[in-house]
């Protein structure tokens, strides 16, 4: 008899072991790029994304830049974000979806003064290698220098109390006429996010 | 009898979880009254009850561009955390910019009305769709 309850037990302790197992099986599944995400305090996705959308409606329905553009397509670059938050912040990233937003608005054009020394080479090749016949070779020279340049400004205040904690960033963006120097258009937008601890529940 | 009860209650349970996933969903074009969304779905009668659309306004601005804007009311009196998505369609009624659309967090105080705006990311665009759920 105690034998038998003996294995009972054993046979149980497997099937709850088994069982066990099977729950800390990783599942992988695909999210909504465009979710709300809440995770952290920290810089993510849904700040990128409002930053971006609010920078690029701003710009585009600030008057004088619809003067500007209304019968044209004006060159411009886009200069670093300076990060000037404590945390590790990939700003191109933010510059990227931006320009990229602008530039599919059918409004601006873009010259991107990261791939100068690829274009350089490219050309060299065409030009000087004598490897490419010179009817087909793209002509030195010709590039169009930019009117515009974008730039802009991370900046955040972090302030801790007990278990709360609350950021406020701050992104400040600027297009700057290249000629005359003049800053012809500037926004801002401001993002404040909370976090508490509860000893409880979430 | 108690199983029963538990079974029940896990079920509506998962059915509250599910209705927090949708919410509201309204369509318009420049040319309609602002004072009736035309169009307006809603998923969760719940979340309609306590946030209702006031007002829908659009226009093409001097750029070409659709504008829209729309007033959201929070008939409570506790503050309520909404998300709100445009989504953007041209003449054919082919969507618009399908990846780039991202849903935006918002705080609705207490008894208040708060203005959302959207701005149509090219010239084709005539009709907008705008969809607003509550954020768990």
């Amino acid at each position: 008899m105690k034998k038998a309850n003996r294995l009972k037990v054993i046979a149980i302790c497997t099937l709850f072991s088994v069982g066990l197992t099977g729950c800390a099986s990783t599942k992988v599944g695909y999210g909504d790029a465009g979710a709300v995400e809440s995770t952290t305090t920290d810089f993510g996705s849904t700040d990128l994304q409002m930053i971006a959308g609010k920078m690029v409606d701003s710009l585009l329905t600030f008057p004088p830049i619809v003067d500007i553009t209304s019968k044209r397509r004006p060159v411009m670059f886009v200069d670093t974000i300076k990060n000037k938050t404590s945390e590790h912040i990939d700003t191109e990233s933010v510059t990227d979806t931006i320009s990229s937003k602008v530039l599919r608005s059918g409004k601006f054009r873009f010259v991107d003064m990261t791939k100068v020394a690829a274009v350089q080479k490219q050309m060299a090749y065409q030009n000087e290698s004598g490897m490419v016949s010179k009817s087909s070779a793209m002509n030195m020279g010709r590039q169009i220098g930019a009117e515009y340049m974008m730039y802009g400004n991370l900046s955040s205040i972090v302030k801790r109390s007990g278990n709360s904690k609350d950021v406020y960033y701050k992104f400040t963006l600027k297009v700057m006429h290249v000629e005359s120097g003049i800053v012809e258009w500037s926004d801002e937008k401001e993002i404040r996010k909370t976090a508490k601890k509860s000893l409880f529940g979430a | 009898m108690k199983a029963y009860l538990l079974t029940g209650v896990l079920i509506s349970a998962v059915g509250l979880g599910g209705c927090a996933t949708s919410g509201m969903e309204a369509e318009g074009k420049p040319s309609d009254d602002p004072k009736y969304a035309k169009h307006l779905v809603i998923h969760n009668e719940a979340l309609a009850d306590k946030i209702i659309i006031q007002e829908m306004h659009a226009r093409v601005a001097r750029s070409g561009l659709l504008e829209v804007s729309l007033v959201l009311a929070n008939l409570t009196s506790t503050d309520k955390n909404i998300q709100y998505r445009f989504s953007w369609y041209d003449a054919d009624n082919f969507e618009v910019e399908q990846d780039s659309r991202a849903w935006t967090p918002v705080v609705l105080h207490g008894k208040s009305k708060s203005n959302m705006q959207g701005l149509a990311p090219n010239p084709t665009v005539t009709t907008y769709k705008v969809n607003i759920r509550e954020l768990k």
